[in-house]
């Protein structure tokens, strides 16, 4: 093995546990937004309840899949180099701090595809994709996931306020949160179960691909250490960003909402993946709070900001896409290509951390705003 | 075309186990903290039973459903 191949190999992992970081802080949102906005659980708390279920779902589930893109690739025609593994993982980890940024969820399983398909289609040519399949994982789930999610969660929430109609408001308030709390630590299990994986996968092929381990073999113990400890690390950062937007922007929530949108997407993500249609975490979760919103009379969906996020989504997978393709242009032209690529991402990452800092939203002022602003000016001018 | 009916049927069995499910959980819990609510002693000294006893029963069977969801969840199981 050359000291090429093992920089590039090292790069992966590295890049993979970045993207795995990302993976984390973006999706804490999707379980625990909802029990931040009605109160149910401090926002401190809730991270740290999220990150640990992250941690011990992770450990619970290592039955990582033998395909990196689960057939989106068409991976016996093309062998994916670990230089297109590396631009596919910085496409999604940059396309993921961008939504970031504007405080938007977007999935990261379609970011990380939209990468690796960028830089497949570049580094060995279109017929490395399977098109087909890009439709039934990608494009499908995105529109098909909040309908189910969000139908789902306007009939529990409308059944939940039939029958406590003629209780007393804080009884009900108070007696929600406890079911929202739980309700919400099992969306948080899931995702420990499922996302973690995905880096491991790529971590054992990458270490598989140079022969460090054998063909078909089970993740070492590190490896799912270190991505378990990582999501977790991520979760409990919280992207409070997203977070606003999921449990303020939308609609406000009060706990019964809460319980029912946490209980349909806890439900919606386990049928969806028993019954081997796979459905998109963020997406479902989305559609649960805008169904909870539309459940109780009253209460008001924000359309403009659920259309923004539909537009995200849709957008997520190319332009993930684009970027992971520009990465892999560069490194394709050999080892300072890749060195160029990497150092290239750390300066974007460092931009739009230093952008996000003009505004920062954080777990003491996750609650006092619905929006999501860049420009600190504007957002003063606002609140006045 | 086959493949095409295959996948609309797989969508709506989602669709509609989802909404069973998540209607059928709702129900139970918020059936349990109402007849909670209504079973203590009231203004003329009587207890309710009956209310307390449907509204254990009720919780029992969230619990049951939540376990089922970790079962379902966590691969070791099965």
């Amino acid at each position: 093995m050359d000291i090429f191949t093992l920089v590039v190999v090292g790069l992966v992992i590295i890049t993979a546990l970045t993207f795995d970081f990302t993976n984390g802080f973006h999706d804490t949102a999707n379980a625990m937004a909802t029990s931040i906005a009605t109160g149910a659980l401090k926002p401190k708390t809730a991270v740290i309840a999220a990150g640990t279920l992250n941690l011990i779902g992770a450990f619970l589930s290592t039955e990582v899949a033998n395909t990196i893109s689960g057939g989106i690739i068409n991976e016996q025609q093309v062998t994916i180099g670990p230089e297109f593994i590396l631009a596919g993982l910085l496409g999604a980890i940059i396309w993921n701090l961008l939504t970031w940024l504007v405080g938007l969820p977007s999935s990261s399983s379609h970011a990380l595809f939209g990468g690796l398909v960028g830089a497949v289609i570049v580094g060995a040519g279109v017929e490395g994709v399977n098109f087909a399949a890009v439709a039934m994982k990608v494009l499908i789930p995105a529109l098909v996931s909040p309908v189910v999610a969000g139908l789902a969660a306007f009939c529990a929430t409308r059944l939940i306020y039939a029958i406590v109609k003629r209780m007393k408001e804080g009884e009900v308030e108070s007696g929600f949160r406890h079911g929202q709390t739980i309700t919400a630590c099992l969306v948080a299990l899931s995702h420990g179960t499922n996302d973690a994986q995905k880096t491991m996968g790529i971590i054992t092929l990458a270490l598989i691909a140079v022969g460090a381990q054998p063909s078909g073999s089970d993740p070492q113990l590190w490896v799912i250490a270190a991505c378990g400890i990582t999501i977790a690390a991520g979760t409990y950062m919280g992207g409070w960003r997203v977070i606003r937007t999921l449990g303020k922007g939308l609609t406000e929530i009060n706990t019964p909402q809460g319980f029912a949108a946490e209980a349909s997407s806890a439900t919606t993500i386990l049928v969806s993946s028993h019954l081997g249609f796979a459905l998109s975490t963020t997406q479902v979760c989305s559609g649960s709070i805008i169904g909870s919103g539309l459940g109780k009379k009253g209460s008001e969906v924000n359309w403009s900001v659920a259309g923004r996020m539909l537009i995200a989504w849709l957008v997520t997978f190319p332009a993930a896409g684009v970027i992971g393709a520009a990465a892999c242009a560069l490194t394709k032209t050999g080892f300072a290509g890749v060195i160029a690529t990497v150092v290239l991402a750390l300066i974007a990452g460092f931009v739009i951390f230093r952008l996000s800092r003009r505004n920062p939203v954080n777990s003491m002022n996750v609650n006092d705003r619905a929006d999501v602003k860049l420009n600190p000016d504007t957002a003063t001018a606002h609140a006045a | 075309m086959e493949f095409f009916m295959q996948e609309v049927t797989s969508f709506v069995t989602v669709l509609v186990v989802a909404i069973c499910v998540a209607c059928a959980i709702s129900t139970l819990y918020a059936t349990g903290l109402r007849l909670w609510a209504g079973s203590g002693v009231d203004g003329e000294g009587n207890a309710h039973l009956m209310a307390r006893l449907g509204s254990v029963v009720c919780f029992a069977a969230c619990i049951a459903i939540v376990l089922f969801a970790l079962w379902l969840m966590i691969p070791m199981f099965h």
